[in-house]
């Protein structure tokens, strides 16, 4: 009997935990929930609009970036930002927007006008008025100005800002100038993510009017109640790496814009999975109503299935380039060389199988979808000739040393084997990202690498790319000491026009044609899919972090 | 038996500072750098690089980092800040911990509710085509690896069938998927240990003893065999229930559950050491306060254990031999 006892003890005990438990359900520091449906059962879609039916909720799943439960946007990281989260409760100083004619651009919601001046000295920002805050407060010079230092402050971004002399900028009604302390090309794709916030609420709530101090102040970054945005919805629940959501603001500054169809569901989640055919079950059971981030063999599956919904291939493309370490390893040094290995490369066998069905072939070293690309830049494809030159060249049987991440891994391997077909050994190894980038670090620890070209962006500016591959990165395997190289790289970066920038980078183009510095393997896009279970009508989603998830359209 | 618990729960101390060390040395050893993760690859300075590093307290010798990080975890409890979100790393832990416990011991339960029960039917049926049927299917299950299991189920329930959500645990009909891939490897090993346990204690002569006294063959296994198998058996589940709070990164990845076995998995990735170590502490701590739990339901299960525990005076006074006067045997 005692022993009877002591086993439903110990089982009372069990369940007891298991009651106590807290976790998904039990909000970590959530407010009022939704009034919208939220996603819950199998089999049960959430809410058509049916007219007058109730709140419409769009619930958007996506794989990245992941959302870490801080809602400071100016301090979080490009792979920690919801960005929904971030561009749908608040507004950015500019975003990307495709234009009616199909290009894209920056654009801005809350400006008038954004330039530098022709002297390269001033940024000036000229604010439209009437720009409303959710707590009625309308927008100042001096909230730009809080936001972008508070961006400057973030150690990633504090080298991209540098480039502005905050401490001495003014503010006049709605025009802030900001002197520069130098002169960038891309000085709005460092602007891109600066999300406005109010820096008199900050202070309200315990918040430092110092950006530099706001580490050290008593504002809770995590409380989404305080979250104070200009943008369209405001944050009403946040479970701990589940879901965000967002409710429309019925007093939106903006809210005459309904007519461009902007903010058109009342209700949006925003959910973020760990894996992507988790992500692609839930949307085929109605989940889900907005997939982002979707792989090859996923869009090509929705592309299949019409009962899926439309799969969308987005508007950046970014360009994968396989870098050679010219300045450690010996024989790269042999120009011939690198010759005879770009003309060994099989691009098109390393597309389908990097990228499917979302891969498209490279026409240079940046895309002809962005302002700065030009077409005609390619190797061509010649495995016997290219096997002989090794041949020529004594190389035959050399080994060089590989060390890639696990996401380009089928790319890598079958270039190595395209490789030892021209006669050449490629000792592949495969790490994650971190161990990865602790070895590109060392000098001679790779003497390939791939690069995904940062042009993933409306206007493609290939300016982040490229900080990687010149003498001033410390990444050792990609860093160019070359001076005609890096000469050309700086008047890239830092011409003043896209005209003069765009002719820049043809150079760049003409110089890897010469030196095979860069193959260019792959031009890809990424996709996304709505529409499975109705509630979607249309999407236009120029990359994942692009604010227009504003422009969700319903039927 | 307070004594007992008291040494081991002295002995735990140690235990768990050498766990933390070993893991911190492990940790801050392994390629990566925390401070160029949180800076980017590129646009810092070196002197912004040391000031990361500094602030981080990654600039000083590897010793006094791991002085510090023990000594304040013994004082003030104080598992530091992620790097990642500059949050406490309790703040992490306190959110998750619940979902990973929740959903570790659901499955613990399913898998020795069922598997206990079918292992004792296969012993008690050894060499018949149902023995047979239940000893290969649990060494496929053991065999099968858990996100094949993981990505199938939710293939076929999931997306084909529409009977099952995929991701998530907002309801009761959540946690059918995750609970029953995770229950299914530690089933399949407990239906062959308690298989093989009870085959060795029903060969017993007291189990034939009793058969041959005419008890019922439901009383002598269930009364006299299954007490004897079940501690071999006990030992397995005890070592599972401390395994649970880790959480299984596999199934929380593939099913989206924000457990521990995702935060450790993200915290690795990132080389954010506070976090890691967090994680590694607490399911150090409950794999050690599981281990003597399950030490004193041996106790209860086993009476000569039970008599390990008792004193030696009290040994003394109930000793056959003293109510015999004295006389030995």
């Amino acid at each position: 009997m005692k022993k009877f006892l002591a086993m439903l003890l110990a089982l009372v005990m069990c369940l007891s935990l298991l009651a106590a438990c807290g976790g998904p359900g039990d909000p970590g520091s959530s407010a009022a929930p939704p009034s919208g449906s939220a996603p819950d059962s199998a089999g049960s879609a959430t809410d058509a609009p049916t007219g007058n039916d109730g709140p419409v909720t769009v619930t958007v799943g996506a794989t990245y970036p992941r959302f870490v439960g801080v809602f400071d946007m100016c301090q979080l990281a490009n792979d920690q930002l919801a960005l929904p989260a971030g561009y749908l409760a608040f507004d950015t100083l500019v975003r990307m927007e495709v234009m009616e004619d199909g290009s894209s651009d920056y654009y801005s919601d809350i400006l008038e006008e954004l330039y530098i001046d022709d002297a390269q000295q001033n940024l000036v920002m000229v604010l439209k008025p009437g720009v409303i805050f959710s707590n009625g407060e309308e927008m100042d010079g001096y909230d730009l100005l809080y936001s972008l230092k508070r961006k400057g402050c973030h150690p990633r971004l504090a080298g991209d800002y540098a480039m502005f002399d905050f401490d001495n900028a003014a503010v006049d009604g709605y025009t802030t100038t900001i002197p520069l302390n130098s002169y960038r090309g891309d000085w709005k794709v460092k602007l891109e993510a600066a999300v406005i916030m109010n820096v008199d609420w900050i202070v309200e709530h315990g918040g430092s009017a110092d950006p530099a101090n706001a580490g050290n102040d008593t504002f809770d970054w995590t409380n989404p109640e305080l979250v104070c945005g200009s943008g369209p919805y405001q944050v009403t629940e946040y479970v701990a790496d589940d879901h965000v959501t967002y409710e429309k603001r019925a007093d939106w500054w903006q809210v005459d814009s309904a007519a461009d169809q902007v903010a058109q569901p009342d209700v949006i989640i925003t959910k973020s999975y760990a894996d992507s055919s988790t992500m692609l079950a839930d949307y085929q059971n109605g989940v889900l109503d907005v997939v982002l981030g979707l792989n090859e063999t996923q869009y090509s599956q929705i592309s299949n299935d019409p009962s899926m919904g439309t799969a969308v291939a987005s508007t950046t493309k970014s360009v994968v380039w396989l870098v050679m370490d010219v300045d450690n390893t010996p024989e790269l040094q042999d120009v011939e060389l690198r010759r005879a290995i770009a003309l060994g490369t099989n691009t098109g066998d390393m597309a389908v199988v990097g990228y499917g069905a979302l891969a498209l072939t490279p026409e240079g070293m940046f895309s002809t979808a962005t302002p700065f690309g030009s077409s005609g830049y390619t190797f061509s494809y010649d495995p016997a000739a290219a096997a002989q030159m090794v041949k020529d060249l004594g190389y035959e049987g050399l080994t060089l040393p590989m060390i890639c991440d696990s996401g380009v891994a089928p790319m890598a391997e079958v270039w190595q084997e395209q490789m030892r077909q021209i006669g050449l050994n490629v000792d592949l190894q495969v790490y994650d990202v971190m161990t990865c980038i602790q070895y590109w670090l060392t000098p001679g620890s790779t003497a390939f690498q791939f690069l995904g070209n940062d042009n993933a962006n409306v206007p493609g500016d290939p300016s982040t790319a490229m900080s990687n591959m010149w003498s001033g990165t410390d990444l050792a395997a990609l860093r160019k000491t070359d001076a005609e190289w890096n000469t050309l790289v700086a008047e890239a970066m830092n011409g003043f026009t896209t005209e003069e920038r765009r002719a820049s980078y043809d150079k760049m183009q003409e110089f890897n044609m010469e030196n095979v510095y860069c193959i260019p393997i792959v031009e890809w896009e990424s996709a996304y899919s709505f529409g499975a279970n109705g509630v979607v009508k249309d999407l236009t989603v120029v990359m994942p972090e692009s604010c227009n998830l504003r422009r969700i359209i319903v039927r | 038996m307070l004594r007992f618990i008291g040494r081991r729960v002295l002995i735990m101390i140690p235990v768990l500072l050498g766990v933390l060390t070993i893991v911190y040395t492990l940790s801050c050893f392994m390629p990566g750098d925390p401070v160029r993760n949180k800076l980017g690859t590129n646009n810092y300075t070196q002197e912004q690089y040391d000031a990361m590093a500094h602030e981080m307290g990654l600039d000083r010798p590897f010793l006094v980092q791991l002085g510090d990080y023990l000594w304040g975890v013994i004082t003030r409890f104080d598992l530091g800040e992620a790097y990642s979100t500059n949050r406490p790393v309790t703040e992490s832990l306190g959110q998750r911990v619940g979902v990973s416990l929740r959903l570790g011991l659901m499955s613990l339960l399913l898998a020795a509710f069922l598997g206990i029960p079918i292992g004792i039917f296969s012993a008690v049926r050894q060499n018949t085509v149902p023995d047979y049927i239940i000893t290969t299917l649990s060494i496929v299950l053991a065999s099968l690896p858990a996100f094949w299991l993981a990505m199938e189920a939710i293939q076929i329930f999931a997306s084909k069938l529409h009977v099952l959500p995929a991701s998530g645990l907002t309801s009761w009909k959540h946690y059918i998927l995750p609970v029953a891939c995770s229950a299914m490897m530690t089933m399949a090993s407990l239906v062959r240990m308690t298989r093989s346990s009870m085959l060795e204690v029903i060969r017993q002569d007291y189990i034939r003893t009793a058969r041959s006294k005419g008890m019922k063959e439901k009383r002598v296994i269930f009364k006299h065999a299954l007490k004897n198998a079940l501690i071999p058996v006990i030992t397995v589940v005890g070592n599972q229930v401390g395994m649970v709070v880790g959480g299984s990164i596999i199934v929380e990845t593939i099913f989206n559950i924000p457990g521990m076995g995702m935060l450790m998995m993200g915290a690795i990735n990132q080389r954010d050491y506070p976090l890691i170590m967090g994680v590694t502490l607490v399911t150090s701590v409950f794999v050690c306060v599981c281990n003597l739990v399950v030490d004193l339901i041996y106790s209860v299960v086993d009476p000569q254990i039970r008599g390990q525990f008792t004193s030696a005076k009290k040994r003394g006074k109930d000793s056959p031999h003293k109510k015999e006067g004295g006389a030995t045997a």
